[in-house]
């Protein structure tokens, strides 16, 4: 490819005509910025001017004869530039310029001008994306830009996807097992058909919505079509020498573009590839208008064709495979209707195709990421005035023939006006007749919400175009220079002999690419990480790795949870107005739900009330006051539970579920309607919910036939939470497993439904996390009761995801569970906030706050009066639990019995039998402080990685983790070695940097076998955990006093310390975090350490703390 | 004349710099917005200069002008303007006309009132779109439900104008309903068909429906049709676009096609029809437009 100063130079020697250059090169307006005639400079990657270019409307230049009606280039770049500069972004931009002209002007003068361009290449669009705009330009603004989802209250139709999902995933098994096993085709069967029952046991729960369970046709289809499938299979690969790469993600940095085919064939002969995009619906398919046919998926696969193209497959083949009904219909990409519409010759490099792609590309990009409209209200609502978006130019004739307003949730919705017909009534201007105060709350949080996205969708662009020395050093996000020595399954183990230092860390996301690529292509293979140790890594792949020299390894990021929070979001701001019942004006604020003005702060919720409880012996006198108030709370009201710390908030929550459910069972009158159902209890975590339902049955044992736990079983459920699945509950996995499907599979399935759907009707309390608020076994369902538990650590916009099952016009109860004192939301470490505007005082919001302060922070702060903390609590013993209540709850917490105040470490070695005398640091007081100040070997490594902006600075202190290990080798070591580890089990380690767990992990390793045993993790894993011990390392200590961004959050050392049940102890450098170096945003944390050393001085004077010198340990 | 008795003539500089305060009151109000909020423009004086400049760029956003502590809305008349236009355009169905004079409207409108009235106005042009653009009694289509949908939930517009839109919605919904069953009311749709591809430039779309009408009327037709020799040339017109059949000449064809007039085979339609069916086609067809309301008291004329 040419460097941008050659190709302005090849530009300059040939003027007039124009030229293909496909380089990229940064632009920045000059001058006033006008639609029609765009004056830039142009500069190279790196900064080196190459002079002013121009953009005229319909990709003009001077001397050109003519000018292309729908081009879209000038007006989607004008929209972009102008969007930049109105959010003050200074940064050239990238283009990848595909085609230019250096045109000569009236006085004689030679003026580049690009003509087609690919806007922001770095910034990655799906092919999924692609073909959604080519479908609807204004469903893509509608879903992917404003987040506007289905009406969860309403029960939708389901069950066609699954079958597509079915088919996919049997056709993927029998085709890797077919050629794997060389044209075995009983295995290949056997393959098929366990795919299918995965998928079916996966999804049960959405083939029990409504109408899928009528018709057989969708449950059928999977089985029917088998025989068609391996027939195909044999057909094309039996004899021949080949490799599948199936779902592998592949990425065309200078098209933007990416994707996961479903398969793609690369014969051994050395052929051209074949990438194949397999079509099971022709739900948005397109027409050819000469055969009447319906085919999907044509831009798709087109974009996949393109990608492989820039990889430098210039001979690859695209293919279509249409699954209907039993048959297989292959469809060559050259004779797919977009392709013949369009007169297309993909034979040659035929210059339309990345026309066709950019077009897609560039105004997706505009859309979708708001450059479009921004926040202004009066764009968002005058975009959807026209649903092929004309003010950003395309060809639309060569859009869908209509737009596909079946499928699209806006449409539903009746936000888009353009599609809505008889769905309800319209939302007219939605955007500027919202409130005020409700849009502004709406679009500070979207704007975050965004933000994060555009971070997370640059994130391949930068793997490609960084050097991987860069990466693996500056940013720690790379591991390279890896071999492969081991392989099962699909379990991947890879060394090297230098010592491997990086951010990425177990259950991290990763690419492992062959040295000899770049992330991204087809050749690399996503997983995630099992293990780390010091020179080897574990892998767990999606597909097997093939044998190459090395390999690097790089981190993708986490799960992508913002969709949702999105649609949450959104949600509120359309069903809040919406629910008013007053169309085509301004709704004022107070004309919103009660609900809604509470949270938008218009008016406090009730005065906590004192309702009759049911006897409830185990519940302390705080927990029997929080049932009271939450048993009184009225429709549209909520409250707000604080539990610090072990005070036994899921108790209460279970007998709060168990009361309503109750209430609600007796007081049935047989007037209530079937889809109104008593209690929802969400959470921030997996973990979280199954706690809740572990603790619903171990309480109320009767109330297990009316649980569900939403979702399907995970390998790392509690068997007795995965019980109460609905697949499980309604016997899926085995009726399945019994059931021969060859025969009497839909069958089978049918009658499996109709059990599952009557488990479902039965069910009373439904309990998931918040992300599955939108899941098959809640849509259709309002419930009286919506308990969010873990509050403190759910982002608001993920906290909004409860109210979408509260009845229309929120008139449930809602009650929101958590501690703002404890950790907050985990948000991406990119997150660079907007300012917090003056008025959002009167929502609680201050300077400083982002989408880290939780909705339970927020309304704490606002609504002191509805809040109620619980203060027994039943896990520290009474000097830790006076050290964290007097640091951190201003000494409000207390131990609930005596049993617990008085429980020592020596006790509950004694229940494991164990009486040896322990050292002498565990057999003194509960609360150790180990201080480092005077070890000049004590001192933290310092940051590193500091090229991104994650909080996490990958500190360590070796010395600390050299302390810890002789600490804890001190206690286990002098234990009879059969006892050993369970004592290990019972010990947590924490500190808040990772870097500094792995090297705790290997000091302990080194020290004791049995130590690995014992739980090493960051503070923001071990949160809702406990142990019997507790050591905390504080890894800071440095002549600055940098305490860091993680300790900067005062939250963490809470959780830290607060973990520990019988014996508590910190190592660390106290005068770090006492110090008062004046720096910005750390006085609340010191204020909060100094109080923390403080009490700790003032246990030792009583005699329930110690203070140790390092030193002395050694 | 001026006050001065003498021409005025454009001060290029006064005029350069006050374009430039408006534009600086719009560049700022844009930023503004694009962030997301719904900003109010603040004159930055009391300068007679600068409470124009704010005015105006106030009234081009379609946004509120804060003056001495109110906040008033400068262009509630070109809102009110704009949905006059839009109703009219509505009533002698122009759908696309329509709907863009009350997108502006729905831009520049900010009393509650007006609000509604426009947001009635869009749901109206979806009926009057249904009503013409889907062939009569299409099944699943129902032209009077956005009006219907809407009604309840305006709360601002008096009883007496929601009856009166409810009612005239239903009224067009039966009679395109109506126009399913009914030869006449059919051909009087087909006529409104007619009078919009003429009044938008569109002879041969006119054609074509003229002829459609002729078809459907044909055997109401008397012996001697009197439309016949006005229909042979817009036959013509269409026998040209197919293959010709055998005997056909084209030059003949092409000379016949010539004389093809729209406007005069209208005006014989017209007359024939009425005639045959005894009624004033053009009235029939006039039934098919949305009558507007009209305030009947003129002294509770709707603020503007």
């Amino acid at each position: 490819m040419p460097s941008a100063e050659r190709a302005w130079q090849q530009l300059q020697e040939s003027t007039g005509e124009p030229q293909w250059l496909d380089v990229p090169i940064l632009v920045r307006p000059v001058g006033e910025l006008r639609p029609g005639r765009i004056v830039l400079e142009a500069l190279t990657e790196d900064g080196h001017l190459l002079g002013t270019c121009a953009v005229f409307n319909g990709e003009w230049y001077p001397g050109c004869q003519g000018s292309i009606p729908y081009s879209h280039y000038a007006p989607t770049l004008y929209r972009v530039l102008l969007a930049r500069q109105r959010r003050e972004e200074t940064e050239p931009l990238r283009l990848q310029v595909l085609k230019a002209v250096a045109a000569q002007t009236r006085s004689g003068r030679l003026l580049p001008v690009l003509l087609k361009f690919i806007i922001a290449p770095e910034h990655t669009l799906t092919g999924a994306q692609l073909e959604q705009v080519y479908g609807c330009p204004l469903q893509v603004f509608y879903t992917r830009f404003v987040g506007i989802s289905y009406d969860v209250l309403r029960s939708r139709e389901g069950g066609g996807d699954i079958r597509g999902r079915a088919i996919h995933e049997g056709y993927r098994r029998a085709a890797a097992e077919f050629v794997a096993s060389r044209g075995d085709l009983e295995r290949a069967r056997a393959a098929y058909l366990e795919g299918v029952r995965r998928v079916w046991v996966e999804w049960l729960t959405t083939l029990c919505l409504k109408l899928s369970a009528g018709p057989l046709r969708d449950h059928r289809q999977p089985l029917e079509v088998v025989d068609e499938i391996l027939d195909y299979c044999r057909h094309r690969w039996e004899g021949k020498a080949l490799r599948l790469y199936l779902e592998r993600l592949f990425y065309a940095p200078s098209r933007g573009i990416s994707g996961r085919a479903d398969r793609i064939e690369q014969p051994l002969d050395g052929g051209p590839l074949r990438v194949v995009e397999i079509k099971t619906s022709g739900m948005d398919a397109e027409q050819d208008p000469q055969t009447g046919d319906r085919h999907p998926g044509g831009l798709q696969a087109l974009a996949y064709r393109e990608i492989l193209y820039s990889l430098g497959e210039q001979s690859a083949e695209a293919v279509v495979e249409e699954i209907r009904g039993a048959r297989i219909k292959p469809l060559p990409l050259e004779q797919h209707p977009l392709i013949r519409r369009l007169r297309l010759d993909l034979s040659t490099r035929d210059e339309r195709v990345v026309d066709l792609i950019a077009q897609a590309r560039n105004i997706g990009y505009c859309v979708s990421t708001g450059l479009f409209t921004g926040y202004d209200r009066y764009l968002l609502d005058r975009a959807g005035d026209d649903w092929r978006l004309r003010e950003l130019g395309g060809s639309f004739e060569f859009l869908r023939a209509r737009p596909p307003c079946r499928i699209c949730p806006a449409q539903h919705r009746s936000v888009c006006l353009y599609g809505t017909r008889h769905a309800g009534q319209p939302l007219y201007s939605l955007f500027r007749y919202a409130p005020n105060r409700l849009f502004a709350y709406w679009a500070w949080f979207h704007r975050q919400l965004k933000a994060e996205e555009r971070a997370s969708r640059q994130l391949l662009f930068h793997l490609v175009n960084t050097p991987a020395e860069m990466l693996e050093q500056a940013e720690g996000i790379t591991i390279g220079r890896l071999r492969l020595v081991e392989q099962t399954g699909l379990i991947a183990v890879f060394t090297r002999d230098e010592r491997i230092e990086t951010r990425i860390r177990e259950d991290d996301r990763v690419l492992v690419t062959p040295e000899t690529r770049a992330p991204g292509q087809i050749f690399s293979l996503e997983g995630t990480v099992k293990a780390m140790g010091e020179h080897e890594l574990v892998v767990r792949l999606n597909d097997r790795v093939a044998a190459e020299e090395t390999y690097r390894v790089d981190l993708v990021g986490g799960y992508d949870l913002r969709e949702w929070q999105l649609e949450g979001l959104t949600d509120f701001l359309v069903s809040a107005v919406a629910s008013t019942g007053v169309r085509g004006r301004k709704v004022q604020v107070e004309e919103l739900p009660r609900l809604a003005r509470i949270l938008l702060g218009v008016e406090p919720p009730s005065l906590p009330g004192q309702a009759p409880t049911p006897p409830a012996p185990d519940l302390n006198e705080t927990q029997r006051r929080a049932l009271a108030a939450a048993l009184a709370l009225q429709p549209g009201d909520l409250l707000l539970i604080q539990g610090p710390p072990g005070t036994g908030k899921t108790s209460l929550l279970a007998h709060l579920a168990r009361t309503f459910l109750a209430r609600h069972l007796f007081d049935y009158d047989g007037r209530a309607e079937r889809d109104h159902r008593p209690v929802l209890i969400l959470t921030n975590t997996h973990r979280a919910a199954d706690e809740v339902v572990l603790k619903l049955l171990d309480r109320f044992p009767e109330v297990a036939p009316f649980v569900i736990r939403i979702g399907a079983r995970r390998a790392d459920m509690d068997e007795q939470v995965a019980r109460q699945t609905l697949a499980e509950r309604a016997g899926a996995r085995e009726a399945l497993e019994q059931a021969d499907l060859t025969q009497d599979g839909a069958g089978a399935l049918f009658r499996l439904i109709r059990r599952a759907q009557t488990c479902h009707d039965h069910a009373g309390i439904f309990v998931g996390t918040l992300g599955s608020a939108d899941s098959a076994e809640l849509r259709g369902l309002s419930f009286e009761l919506v308990i969010v538990d873990e509050a403190g650590q759910a982002t608001e916009p993920a906290m909004l995801q409860a109210l979408r099952h509260l009845p229309p016009g929120y008139t449930g109860r809602l009650v929101l569970i958590g501690d703002h004192r404890q950790l907050p939301p985990v948000v991406s470490d990119e997150l660079s906030p907007p300012p917090v505007p003056e008025a959002f005082r009167q929502l609680g919001l201050n300077a400083g706050d982002s989408l880290r302060t939780s909705a339970f922070e927020r309304l704490a702060r606002l609504y002191p009066h509805a809040l109620i903390t619980l203060t027994e609590q039943y896990r520290m013993n009474a000097p830790i639990c006076t050290l964290v209540s007097q640091t951190f709850y201003e000494g409000r917490l207390v131990p609930g019995t005596q049993a617990v105040a008085e429980q020592t470490l020596a006790g509950w070695l004694a229940g494991l039998g164990i009486s040896a005398p322990l050292g002498s640091v565990w057999s003194g007081p509960p609360v150790v402080l180990v201080t480092t100040e005077r070890d000049p070997g004590a001192r933290d490594s310092g940051a590193r990685f500091t090229a991104g902006r994650s909080l996490d600075e990958a500190r360590d202190n070796p010395r600390e983790a050299e302390v810890i290990a002789t600490l804890l080798g001190g206690l286990v070591c002098s234990l009879p070695p059969e006892l050993r580890r369970d004592v290990a089990r019972g010990i947590g380690i924490i500190s808040p940097y990772r870097r500094q767990n792995t090297r705790i992990r290997q000091e302990l390793l080194r020290r004791d076998p049995v130590l690995a045993e014992a739980r090493v993790d960051t503070v923001d894993r071990f949160q809702g955990s406990e142990r019997e011990v507790i050591v905390v390392s504080l890894v800071n200590s440095n002549d600055e006093a940098a305490i860091g961004r993680l300790h900067a959050d005062w939250r963490r050392m809470n959780v830290a310390i607060s973990r520990a049940r019988r014996a508590l102890v910190i190592v660390g450098d106290r005068s770090t975090f006492t110090r008062d170096p004046g720096r910005l945003g750390e006085d609340e944390a010191r204020r909060y350490y100094r109080a923390l050393f403080a009490e700790i001085e003032r246990l030792e004077r009583q005699g329930q703390a110690c203070v140790l010198e390092s030193q002395s340990l050694s | 004349m001026g006050q001065d008795g003498g021409e005025h003539l454009v001060d290029p500089e006064a005029t350069g710099s006050f374009v430039a305060r408006v534009n600086r009151y719009r560049e700022s109000v844009g930023h503004r917005r694009f962030a997301g909020e719904d900003p109010v423009v603040y004159p930055e004086s009391k300068a007679p200069a600068e409470v124009a400049a704010a005015a105006i760029a106030a009234e081009r956003l379609g946004g509120l002008l804060r003056l001495d502590s109110q906040a008033i809305s400068p262009a509630e008349d070109l809102a009110a303007a704009e949905l006059d236009a839009g109703l009219r355009a509505l009533a002698n169905w122009d759908v696309r006309l329509a709907r863009w004079r009350l997108a502006i409207a729905a831009g520049y409108a900010h009393l509650a009132e007006q609000q509604q009235r426009v947001s009635l106005a869009r749901a109206l042009a979806q009926t009057v779109r249904d009503l013409l653009y889907e062939p009569p009694g299409r099944p699943r289509v129902k032209p009077e439900a956005p009006v219907l949908m809407l009604l309840p939930a305006l709360d601002r517009l008096p009883r007496e104008e929601l009856d009166f839109y409810a009612e005239e919605a239903k009224r067009l919904a039966e009679l395109w309903r109506e126009a399913s069953r009914d030869d006449l009311l059919w051909s009087g749709w087909a006529l409104a068909r007619t009078r919009v591809s003429l009044r938008d430039g569109e002879p041969d779309a006119a054609l074509a429906w003229l002829l459609r009408i002729y078809r459907r009327n044909r055997a109401r037709l008397p012996a001697d049709d009197p439309l016949e020799r006005l229909v042979r040339p817009a036959e013509a017109t269409f026998r040209l676009l197919l293959p010709l059949a055998d005997g056909e000449d084209e030059a003949e064809l092409r000379k016949l096609a010539e004389d093809a007039s729209p406007h005069d085979l209208l005006v014989a339609t017209v007359a024939t029809l009425s005639q045959v069916w005894g009624t004033d086609l053009l009235q029939v067809s006039d039934r098919f437009a949305l009558v507007l309301y009209q305030q009947p008291e003129p002294d509770r004329e709707r603020p503007t």
